[in-house]
């Protein structure tokens, strides 16, 4: 499919028609080498994202989600050891040298961060830094970057894009900052966008006009995006598939209506019973999940919700649940919650 | 040592009341002189009763926090009286001044940057009781293990530094230190806005029971109306340093007559796929502090804005229960005696949009 727009010209994605999903990840392990220790963040976490589709990427903190999201985009840091395939389109990018990747990340891959004044340099005016990955990538002219800026920043929705350009971000709101992020994400037209927890920082309506403009922007662009965050609010209103993870591996996968209305694996449930809703009754008693998150620096045999879980077994403790389910609904868990539609599964022993 | 339970006519006298506040931030710098102060907050009047918890909601940059700052006596009001018990805080006496620090705490958002990295957890609950002073070494001692018991810290965590700790746990201590001197009222300044679901249902249930056991009073200061919604009995919604609307939270998430509020409530993204979320309302940019637009400050982004909105400041005026809100065009209508609006459309106003 032709992509809206071609403003930078990206040539990167030309050649043989692929048609097969935009990101394949298949038993991704990442590994943090620590001083006296390893932290095994990710573990076995194979997924797929196809062309305009949003894929939320959920659990607590510490689940693995954020770092999942730095493999992919090639950013982890140095100590840290990556096993398994990414492919991107029809290319394996596990294995590739920096350089190579780099080109990736700036043209193919765009990535989103929850802080805009972090991923922006104050320094910088407004046009240069959304423009600069197609001068630094594809050896657009400072003309060109400029014009292509400027056609981004109104895509975005910056009101009257030509003057915005010769702005310094600390002039900005942070929903203007986020869009100019956002901005310098897109304008090479990358194929997949790695948004993290992109609206956590934003005031609720902000995050209602952000997360507008991504819908938007997926429909014009035709993007593929992994959209992490632990608000369930978010994902429920615009991912087309979630992927639960917990202990940096995946818990349960399905459509958002399946994950939602139907889920199976006792996290994701005990997730959602503690999401905090405007129809809770006030001062209830609140649903919790007791305990921590695990230590991912020891590799357990068992499910890493066992301490958590109040339907474990014996079972649990000694084997890793098998995937069960079907279709694009799966889950991890030897015990799942029951749900009327499915009768095959009888009450799990508590 | 002395005591402020027992303020004058203590009966019908609010805990806290805020008459007028206004807070002005002259700009600092060479600049300064010429610069127009930052009005941070302008004339809000609010009252706290005993037991009771007041939510203030808004975005960033609505006056919320500095409100909060001025209650534990952070800030001083350019104009107006926060007074506890009926006695203003900047007419107080030393003493008496010294006593209300000791009766009006603080919990903060992010508990690690609130929190002494040098210090361990007993020593960071006990700081204010050594300042409070009247105890001996054993008899704080022994109230830090209450306070870690009532918050759900374990004993053998007490010797533990913040680092160690979780976010969830972090909290925890943040509300043991505030609850160390036995106030009456807590300033929670967005307490569970940087914790995971699960830990922000935990650290409610513990604020909502520490709440009855000590007839406490929260002023809840967050841009989160599900939490505001769950545990304040009170909320009033800020946009640019005034308050646009109050009321009971079934009241006002039923009815709401404000604009701003309305959005707000649309804006809360609902755990329901399929849901399809309401495009926002509003629009555009927080307009300066600096230069609040003329009448009503909300006009700019409102979708109902006219000329009258420009040309004079809507006034609060009483709509359903308990319910004030400053609009010129209301979504539902004024009720001269504070009995419930009429129109069927002033119900489920949520539900309808969806």
């Amino acid at each position: 499919m032709k992509r809206a727009g071609e403003v930078g010209g990206g040539p990167a994605a030309s050649g043989p028609v692929y048609d097969g999903p935009v990101l394949r990840v298949t038993g991704l392990d990442v590994d943090i080498r620590l001083r006296r220790s390893v932290v095994h963040a990710v573990r076995g976490v194979s997924l797929e994202v196809a062309q305009g589709e949003t894929v939320g990427i959920v659990g607590e903190s510490g689940c693995g989600k954020s770092t999942l999201g730095l493999a992919l985009a090639g950013l982890l840091p140095v100590n840290t050891e990556v096993r398994g395939s990414i492919r991107l389109g029809d290319r394996e990018l596990a294995g590739v040298g920096e350089r190579d990747l780099r080109r990736v990340r700036g043209t193919e891959v765009g990535i989103v961060f929850q802080d805009p004044m972090t991923s922006l340099n104050p320094t910088l005016r407004i046009g240069v830094q959304v423009g600069e990955a197609l001068r630094v990538q594809e050896g657009a002219t400072k003309a060109a970057a400029r014009a292509a800026a400027a056609e981004m920043l109104d895509l975005v929705g910056l009101p009257r894009p030509n003057e915005q350009l010769d702005r310094f971000p600390h002039e900005l709101s942070g929903g203007m900052r986020q869009r100019v992020v956002i901005a310098a994400a897109l304008v090479c037209r990358p194929r997949l966008l790695i948004a993290d927890e992109p609206t956590t920082a934003l005031d609720v309506t902000t995050q209602a006009q952000i997360m507008e403009l991504f819908d938007r922007l997926r429909q014009t662009l035709g993007m593929a995006t992994l959209l992490i965050t632990h608000d369930m609010g978010v994902v429920a209103g615009h991912a087309d598939r979630v992927f639960v993870m917990y202990a940096g591996r995946e818990a349960e996968t399905g459509r958002t209506a399946e994950i939602f209305d139907a889920p199976r694996h006792r996290y994701t449930a005990a997730l959602l019973d503690s999401v905090l809703r405007l129809q809770t009754e006030r001062k209830s008693e609140l649903a919790t999940i007791p305990g921590r998150p695990p230590d991912l620096t020891v590799a357990g045999a068992g499910c890493p919700f066992v301490p958590r879980c109040p339907a474990a077994t014996a079972e649990c403790s000694a084997q890793f649940p098998p995937v069960s389910g079907s279709g694009s609904h799966h889950w991890l868990c030897h015990h799942p919650a029951v749900q009327d539609e499915d009768s095959r599964v009888t009450e799990a022993p508590r | 040592m002395i005591s402020n339970k027992s303020g004058p006519g203590s009966a019908d006298v609010p805990l806290l009341s805020l008459a007028d506040v206004t807070k002005h931030y002259r700009p600092g710098g060479l600049l300064a002189r010429s610069a127009a102060p930052v009005q941070a907050v302008s004339g809000v009047s609010l009252e706290i009763a005993a037991g009771a918890t007041l939510g203030i909601v808004g975005e960033s940059g609505c006056g919320k926090s500095t409100l909060g700052r001025m209650v534990v006596g952070l800030e001083k009001p350019t104009e107006g009286e926060v007074r506890l018990r009926g006695t203003a805080l900047g007419s107080m006496s030393r003493p008496q001044r010294r006593a209300a620090r000791y009766d009006v705490q603080m919990m903060f958002q992010d508990p690690y940057a609130a929190l002494n990295p040098r210090m361990t957890l007993a020593r960071i609950i006990e700081e204010p009781l050594r300042a409070k002073g009247g105890l001996t070494r054993q008899q704080r001692r022994s109230q830090v293990r209450q306070l870690a018991e009532e918050t759900g810290l374990a004993a053998g965590q007490l010797d533990r530094y913040p680092r160690e700790l979780s976010g969830g746990q972090r909290q925890r201590v943040g509300l043991a230190r505030a609850l160390a001197t036995s106030p009456a009222l807590i300033v929670a300044d967005e307490p569970v806005s940087a914790l995971d679901v699960s830990v922000r249902s935990q650290i409610l249930n513990l604020m909502t029971a520490l709440q009855a056991e000590h007839q406490l009073s929260y002023l809840m200061v967050s841009h989160d109306l599900t939490v505001i919604h769950y545990l304040a009995d009170h909320i009033a919604v800020m946009y640019l340093g005034k308050i646009v609307e109050s009321g009971p939270p079934a009241q006002l998430f039923r009815s709401p007559a404000h604009h701003y509020t309305r959005a707000l409530i649309d804006a809360v993204p609902e755990p329901t796929p399929g849901r399809a979320a309401p495009l926002s309302s509003i629009r555009g940019e927080l307009p300066s502090a600096s230069e609040p637009p003329s009448g009503c400050r909300f006009r700019t982004r409102c979708p109902a804005a006219a000329a009258l909105c420009a040309e004079q400041e809507p006034p609060l005026r009483a709509f359903g229960p308990g319910q004030l809100a400053a609009c010129h065009f209301p979504l539902t209508e004024a009720g001269a005696d504070g009995s419930p609006p009429p129109g069927p459309q002033a119900h489920d106003t949520k539900e309808a949009a969806s």
